[in-house]
């Protein structure tokens, strides 16, 4: 039935924006789920205690609820940070989408902004977003009214 | 006016007093009628679809569209019978006129939403009934329930698909 070929496909417009599309619905979701639920009681994947503790050990300096609640996006980025995360990502590579691109917010007491997002894979959303769940940090969301 | 007034095969929108008010109130906003416009469809959660044939569409400066036609409860099947011919004609000419009116977008989006909406449509009625949550967590299940809105046989099946994950699970359901 399909007659599309990956291999000689252009950058289709409709198909980028699919994917932007997706990227907001997964945000959405997310978003939804720590609006009627605290961050602190939720679950994301089956796996989490295994990103959580591997987070850690990883990047030791994102062991304490202050340091995941406001991260940089240099830190993510920067040619060693890039280096380090993709070591993490690639332990991970079982799970669903794990280098998708997703939403992640810098700052945990805000909401998706557009200064507060940047671009993300989808194991570095869980690895910060387990991480401030476990702190608390996201609790705010679903006490506002 | 007498019946003879109106011949036999005219075409007569028949509106009702209130209807006829509001349009005209409608009017007075600098609404522009959209022409060409045949389908126009509501999408709720639980694949609920409203869809109104032959609408009138209007549209403010502001990009707000304003609808008028019967609303009816759409029939899925009947629906993919549709959209499949419509997605055919669609593509020939989405190719040939690269439109990117806001429309256009959101008849695109919607279609994708119909095309998952159809895809888990058929998938479901096979599992109906059987409900085998061993090794999923009780209150995730919840959860995705009440997110949802969806039966419990079907957050099982979301969950499982998706090895447990929460939100990849809520965005098939919602989708």
């Amino acid at each position: 039935m399909s007659t599309f070929d990956a291999e000689n496909a252009d950058n289709l417009e409709d198909i980028e924006k699919q994917f932007a599309v997706k990227s907001v619905k997964q945000l959405e979701a997310y978003w939804n789920l720590l609006s009627s639920i605290p961050g602190s009681k939720l679950k994301l994947t089956k796996h989490d205690d295994d990103i959580y503790n591997t987070f850690i050990e990883d990047f030791p300096e994102y062991s304490t609820a202050e340091s995941v609640k406001s991260i940089k996006e240099e830190d993510l980025k920067s040619v060693e940070g890039k280096k380090r995360w993709r070591a993490y990502c690639e332990k991970f590579n079982t799970i669903e989408d794990f280098n998708f691109g997703t939403m992640l917010r810098l700052k945990s007491d805000e909401e998706y902004t557009q200064h507060n997002t940047i671009f993300a894979v989808r194991i570095q959303f869980y690895a910060f977003e387990i991480a401030r769940n476990r702190h608390g940090l996201n609790d705010w969301v679903s006490e506002q009214k | 006016m007498s019946a003879q007034q109106i011949p036999q095969d005219a075409q007569v929108n028949i509106i009702s007093k209130n209807e006829k008010k509001a349009r005209e109130l409608i009017k007075k906003f600098n609404l522009k009628a959209v022409p060409g416009i045949s389908r126009v469809t509501f999408k709720q959660r639980g694949n609920l679809i409203y869809a109104i044939d032959q609408p009138d569409v209007y549209r403010s400066a502001a990009g707000t569209y304003i609808v008028f036609g019967e609303a009816k409860v759409d029939d899925m099947n009947q629906r993919i019978a549709e959209a499949q011919k419509a997605a055919e004609a669609e593509s020939a000419m989405t190719a040939a006129a690269d439109d990117k009116s806001p429309a256009a977008i959101t008849a695109d989006m919607e279609k994708v939403a119909l095309d998952a909406a159809t895809a888990s449509n058929e998938e479901e009625e096979e599992e109906e009934g059987e409900v085998d949550d061993s090794g999923l967590d009780q209150k995730d299940i919840e959860i995705i329930v009440e997110q949802t809105g969806v039966s419990r046989a079907k957050a099982v099946k979301a969950l499982r698909s998706h090895d447990g994950d929460m939100v990849n699970a809520i965005m098939e359901l919602s989708s």
